[in-house]
This record gives C-alpha cells, structure tokens and sequence, in this order.
C-alpha cells in the first residue's frame, strides 16, 4: 500500500466518523430539543385546564376588589382614589380622610403581592376624568416579578387580565405558575371549593370605603404577637438597602402614569408605613429611599412626603411590618390628608379652610 | 446581558450562532469572527452602553502597545511595558479602587477627598487581567503580532468577558484562527449540554442557596447576633451558593463557547473535594491562580530564594488576590488568609517530607484533610460575604457557639427545614458527584487538563439529551417566576 492510498483511506475514514459524530449529534440535540419543548407544551395544557377555577388562598383578594369596585363605580366623580397593597388597605382611613377633605375617598389597596403592574391596572378600571390617584407602592413591588399570588389570582380570578396581556407576558404568566399551584388548580377541576372557617383576612370586615375595620389592638392582638415578635419578623419588611426597578415594573408605572396624564386624572404618590428601624436610617438606606422620591418625580409625580415621614414605631404594626393598627392608621391618614390637600384640584368640592381647621 | 436570561437564551445566542455560521459558509470565516466581534461588543454594550467605549480604549490601547513591544529593540521595552501595565492597572484602580482608596486616605490622614460615584464596568477585572498577561508575553516576545480583529475578539469574545476564564492568548488566538466557522452538530450538542448544567447549577442549587445566606449575613450586617445554627447554616449556604454560581457560570462559559467550536479552559475542577489548601487552589478558579502563580508569585521570586521569602511571597500573592476580588478590607482579609492557610500547608508538606513520617496520605489522612480544608474555607467565605469586619466576628462568634448579646440582639431570621434540606443536598453534590468536565470527558467540553479525572458517563444518546432538555426547561421556567439573578463574580 503506497501513501496515496494511506492518506486516502485516513480521510475516507475521518469522513465516515465525521458522518457518524455528525448524525448522532443531530440526533441528540433533536432529542435535546424535545425534552424542553414537549414539557413547555403539557405545562401550557395543564394551566389553560384549570384556568377559571377559583382557589381559596384568591378568595380574600377577589372579594376585596368586588367590593372596593362596586363602591368607586357608584361614586360620583371626582373622588380620590387610594392605590397600593395592604399597606394601603390597612394603612389608610379612606372614611376618615373622605370626611375631612368632603369628596367620596376609596381604599383601594389589597394585596401587594399582586404585583405593581395589576394594581395598576385594576385602578384604571375604576379611575375617571378629574380622578385623583394616590399611589402607595410597597418598595418590594418595584422589583418584584410574577409572584405567586398574582399567578394565581389570575387563573382563578381575572383570566380577562391574562387575555389583556401581550402574548409574551402571557407566555410569562403560564410558565411564572408553580408546580404546588398547578397541583392545586388540578385537583380544584374534581373537588369543591369549600371556604376556610377561619380565614386570617376577611374582605366582610372591610367598610363602605373599602378600609379594613378589624384592625384595633384588640382585634389582632392574639395573632399579631406572635408574628411579629417571633422569630423572623425582620424578614418581614423590606431591606430598604438599595433601590430597584425592574423593566416590567418602569414600563408598567411610565404608561400608567401617562395614561392618567392623558385621561386629566391627577397622580401623587406617597410612601406607605413601615415599621421604624435602625437600618432605615443608615447612609445606604437613606440614599434609596431619595431614589425612589427621585424617580416619582422623574415621571412627573409629586409625592406626598418622605419614606421617612411614613416610618413607625413597632408597636404601630400587629402582623406585619406594613399593616398599621386602627389607632395608628389614623395618625397616618391625618398626616397623608394634610399632605394632600395643596394637590387638590379646584372645585374639588373643598372647603379648605373648614378642614384645615380639623386636621389641626 | 445575562446568560440566564430569556433575551440571551432566546434571542441573543441563536442570532449570533446563526449569523457565525451563516457567514462562515456564505462567505468565510473572517467575516464569521468579524460577526462574533459585533456580538460580543453588543453583548457587552447590552449592561450599559456607554461603557462599550471603555472596552474598546483599552482593546486599542493594548493592541498599540503590544505592536510596539513587537517592534522595538529590547532595550526599549521595559518602559513600553510599564506604560502599557500602567495604564491597565490605572484603569482598574480608577473604576475598581478609588473609592476605597479615598477611604483609605481618609481614615489615615483624616481628610476628606470627594469623589462622584463610579459604577464598576462589567468584566474590567477580567479583561485588564487578560490584557496585561498578553502585553507581558508580547515583552517576552512569546506572542505573534496579531492583527486588531483577532486581538479585538480574544479580549472580547463574549463567553469568557464577563467572569472568565481568564483565558491565554496562546488558548484562545490559534483556535480563532484554525477555526473555519462551519457548523457541526456535536459542538452544539456537547455546548449544550455543558450550558445546561450550567444553568442547572445556577437558577436551581445556587438561587436556592442564596436566600438563606442573604438572610442570615443581612441580619448579622445590621447588628444582630447569630446563634450557633444560624451561623452556620448561613455560610454553609454561602458556600453552597458561590460554588454552583461560579462553577455553573464556567460551565455556560465552556458550553457556549464549544457550540462555535472554541474551547476555553476549565475554571472549576470540584474544589470542595479539596484534601488540602494547596489542592483547592489548584481546583477553584484555576485560570486566576495560574495567572496569580506565574505573573505575580514568580516573578516575586517564587520560591527560588529560600523557605521564608517563599512564604512571603505566597503570602503577598494572596493579599494580592483578595484584592482583586474587591475593593474592601474584608477581600484583602480573605485573600491573606488564604496565603497564611498556604504558607502553613506549605510549611508542613516540607516538615512532613523532612521527617519522612508518611509516605502515602491513607484514606483517613485525606477525609481529615478535606474535612479541615473544608472548615478552613468556610472560615474564609466569612470574610468574603461579609460587609464589614464586624459582620464577619458576628459570624464567628455565632459559629463557635459563643454568646454574648442580649435577647433583642438575637438574629430574628427563620431558617426551614426545606432550606435547610436544599442546602445540604446541595453540599452533597459538591462532595460527591463527579463535575461536567470528568462527566462529558467524551465530548471534549473544554481545553483538557491532566488534573481532570474522567469519568465519562455521558454519551450523546437520546436518553440523556431527553434529561438534558427537561432540565433546560426547569431551569428557563425560573426565569419567568423571578427576575435572574446576576452572577456573584460579576461583581468582580
């Protein structure tokens, strides 16, 4: 065998080992390829299945919105419409502020952990012309994605809010759903939702303003104790350490607050009560807290006070960090309405003076 | 960008593969690396676009510079070369260090120096370090005069510019340039895989890990005192979730970089099996050792000049390299006790061979020695994820069961069982699973090494591409549930 040949049959071989790699590589990254889409796709089918059913870990939120909607719908406008999670919710005496500033006040804050971008949305809903807006965002919200309540409130709750997404944020929202809320919206097809006899929360005890009425001392004094003098509580409450906003949450609050510019609907924004700690008063807290007053204004959003100005002390709160007491609530509704009144339109029904006086 | 991101999964690495290869078999392979130079830039730009200025000085900057060491006498390069080590080092000092050494200035002398915020550009620790290993190779003439294209895409070549490896001329220029830019179905199906496992690494062991250890170091860092169990279980998670952060970036790294063809070298070489202090720095983060070794502790004098100024040597090295890490005590802290856990390794290794009283380290001798290499290491970690001397004592002291403090200084974290489960299960693995290299020994991941022990279980067969592609899916799914997480040696 001369070394023509030699060379000739080591390329012929390399070639057919070359084919052989080249086939089961093609092959292999086939079957790579159809182990990621066939689960994408029977995840997609088993969460459209189950889409509608309502859950009762939902139930709380659902029925705070039927009412808090049902309240701001049958309000003449203008009317001042209080925004954000259950800060808000238990933070804020919508009845008391509505009193002093003589315009219907709604509360309607319910559960942060719907995330920043369906609050909005959902206040929109209830918003008209002339309307004042009053954000009070949770920090977490700004950085805050998909989370777990909001997964599943849309699926048991508000499929319309799923259908109103582009279809990228909807592709977000199936896959954001966890594999204990896809077993549990399964297994609600076969049974029946029964409702908890003790629910920790209970839209029944909000008012007609939509505030949370079972929040004096002597309503949670039992259960609050425990959560928020136990081990943990410091997770709690936010870090407070640094400021962030995802794109979601930017591209979110930017078209609400355009949208509210557009529709002649006046936007403040404030800062919801927090309990008081030594963190918050550190050089790198305080300088995110200035951001976050930075970036209202940015969009053009004047913010009623300070993050600082919403800080409490401990014993202000019961179950969590965020939730005011009833006797605390209404310091900080007074505080917020004091605030509020230079931002109130003409002709907003307001005898300033009058109010001014009371609120002294 | 981040590689465990939808826009870099979805968008960016189809683009850009299929534009390489496109253009590679369309036209050639220059223009398939002139496409992977764009994309590397724009995946740069992508984190802050004004900074992409930055990276391209000082690509330029060092090309000039190389080309002048290239062709001047040698008489005449010595100042070349510092200008050009100059101007790297001053660069990083400015965005990495000025802050700390305003710090520093003022504690001292009591002074107040201003300066504006710097934000620290992506990946400038890596690409100087790559930068200043070249212009020294070109000083030693041990580097070819390459052309601004090809330099242009070894500093900037997307899968290592971030966090590494630090990757060798020498590793990178050759492949670049044999490279024909034709499309192969096993490299996209070992680079796959080696992502994969990456990205398993990360987004499903390292961000479970995190939660734990942001919780109990946070808490500690704001004053309050952690009991023996919280201590513990929270630099163990530390541990758990810079190990599979860092090990899962190099492994994206190499599997991105084979699915062009390209390998880099290894990075990661399961350093928690380490028997001793010597042997985890052979095994965790090898190319910045291997940089730190030969361009720092030789040139020092290595240990060419007696026992004592060895030990200094390895010392200073080490000092050295927790300074790289970051701008603060507590890296420096870390970094120097490291060289003095090196130094009294070294010291007993000599003793040992001295004395003559074991010949061969016994099964007992090695699990004694992982396990107090493993302890060694865990003490360290303190020093690196604390903020502040302070938090670091707080940890320790919370960690040798001493209690001091009050009960309203208790650390007010809850650690569950579920976590606690995650973390340790996590640490097994670490222990005693073989890593992707020993695992895919077969599908040539990376620039081999004789320090890796295949295992070579992974065949490119149908039943493990269907794992392969399930856990892909886990992994995306977190994506959508969260924002990613960016990777801890970016901050690097």
């Amino acid at each position: 065998m001369n070394t023509a040949s030699l060379e000739h049959d080591e390329t012929r071989g390399d070639r057919i080992e070359r084919a052989t790699e080249s086939s089961q590589g093609r092959t292999y990254v086939g079957y790579l390829a159809l182990g990621t889409v066939v689960p994408a796709v029977i995840w997609l089918a088993l969460v459209l299945v189950q889409m509608g059913r309502p859950t009762e870990t939902s139930r709380w939120s659902y029925e705070n919105y039927q009412r808090k909607t049902a309240y701001a719908e049958s309000m003449a406008t203008p009317k001042v419409v209080l925004v954000g999670g259950s800060a808000t919710l238990f933070g804020t005496n919508a009845h008391d502020m509505s009193r002093s500033l003589g315009v219907p006040v709604v509360n309607f804050g319910t559960h942060a952990g719907l995330g920043l971008p369906y609050l909005l949305w959902k206040a929109k809903r209830v918003l008209r012309p002339g309307d004042v807006v009053v954000l009070s965002i949770e920090y977490e919200l700004f950085s805050s994605g998909n989370g777990d309540a909001l997964v599943d409130y849309v699926f048991a709750r508000d499929p319309g809010y799923l259908r109103s997404l582009p279809i990228a944020d909807q592709a977000s929202l199936v896959y954001a759903v966890s594999y204990a809320r896809l077993a549990e919206g399964l297994a609600s097809i076969v049974r029946t939702l029964r409702p908890d006899p003790h629910p920790r929360y209970d839209s029944r005890n909000l008012d007609l303003n939509g505030d949370e009425t079972h929040n004096s001392r002597a309503d949670f004094l039992a259960q609050s104790i425990d959560k928020i003098h136990g081990p943990g509580w410091a997770e709690l409450v936010p870090a407070l350490t640094k400021y962030t906003v995802t794109s979601s949450n930017r591209v979110a609050m930017e078209k609400f607050a355009g949208w509210c510019n557009s529709k002649g609907i006046t936007i403040l924004a404030t800062f919801p009560p927090l309990v008081n700690q030594k963190q918050y008063h550190t050089p790198q807290s305080q300088l995110a807290q200035a951001e976050y007053v930075r970036y209202y204004h940015h969009l053009g959003v004047p913010t009623l006070g300070t993050p600082s100005d919403s800080l409490y002390p401990m014993s202000a709160f019961y179950d969590t960090g965020y939730h005011l007491q009833a006797d605390a609530e209404l310091v900080h509704t007074k505080r917020l309405t004091h605030l509020l009144v230079p931002f109130m339109p003409r002709g907003f029904g307001l005898a300033q003076s009058a109010h001014r006086m009371q609120l002294r | 960008m981040l590689f465990n991101s939808l826009v870099f999964i979805l968008g960016f690495l189809p683009i850009t593969l299929t534009g390489f290869y496109v253009l590679g078999s369309v036209l050639n392979r220059r223009w398939a690396l002139v496409w992977l130079l764009v994309a590397s830039l724009v995946f740069y730009a992508w984190w802050n676009p004004a900074y992409i200025y930055l990276i391209i000085g000082s690509i330029l900057f060092n090309h000039i510079v190389a080309l002048g060491l290239h062709r001047l006498n040698s008489s005449r390069r010595m100042p070349l070369l510092t200008l050009g080590v100059a101007g790297n080092l001053g660069l990083l000092g400015y965005y990495k260090y000025a802050h700390f050494a305003t710090h520093v200035f003022h504690s001292a002398t009591g002074m107040g120096v201003e300066i504006d915020k710097i934000i620290l550009p992506l990946g400038i620790s890596f690409f100087t370090f790559t930068q200043i290993v070249y212009l020294v190779d070109a000083y030693r003439s041990t580097v070819p005069a390459y052309r601004l294209r090809d330099y242009a895409l070894f500093v900037s070549y997307f899968p290592h510019l971030i966090a590494g490896p630090i990757v060798h001329h020498w590793q990178l220029l050759p492949q670049f340039k044999e490279s024909k830019a034709q499309f192969r179905w096993e490299y996209l199906a070992v680079g796959l895989t080696a992502f994969a496992w990456g990205l398993v690494e990360k987004t499903l062991i390292a961000d479970n890990a995190a939660p734990v250890a942001d919780r109990v170091f946070g808490s500690a860092s704001l004053g309050y005192h952690p009991s023996f169990f919280q201590a513990w279980a929270g630099v163990i998670a530390y541990s758990v979730q810079i190990f599979f952060d860092f090990s899962g970036y190099s492994n994206m790294a190499l599997g991105l970089s084979k699915m062009f063809g390209i390998k880099l070298p290894i990075n990661f070489n399961s350093p928690y099996k380490s028997t001793s202090i010597i042997d985890f720095w052979r095994r965790w983060h090898i190319t910045l050792s291997e940089f730190l070794r030969v361009y720092l502790y030789f040139p020092l004098g290595g240990n060419r000049k007696g026992k004592a100024r060895r030990y200094v040597n390895l010392f200073t090295t080490m000092l050295l390299g927790g300074l790289w890490h970051g701008a603060g005590w507590t890296f420096i802290f870390w970094g120097g006790l490291h060289g003095a856990y090196l130094t009294v390794n070294h010291a007993w290794r000599d003793w040992i061979k001295a004395s003559g009283r074991i010949k061969e380290a016994s099964g007992l001798t090695q699990l004694l020695g992982g396990a107090l290499t493993f302890v060694a290491v865990l003490a360290a970690w303190v020093f690196f994820r604390a903020d502040t001397f302070a938090t670091a004592g707080r940890m320790l002291t919370g960690m040798a069961g001493i209690r001091r403090h009050n009960m309203a200084a208790a650390m007010p974290v809850h650690i569950t069982l579920y976590e606690l489960l995650i973390v340790c299960a996590s640490l097994a693995l670490a222990w005693l699973t073989p890593n992707m290299q020993q695992w895919m020994a077969d599908g040539n991941p990376a620039l081999e090494t004789e320090d890796v022990v295949p295992v070579r279980r992974w065949r490119p067969e149908p039943i493990y591409a269907l794992v392969v592609g399930v856990l892909l899916f886990i992994s995306i799914k977190t994506f959508f549930a969260s924002e990613p997480s960016p990777f801890l040696y970016f901050n690097f």
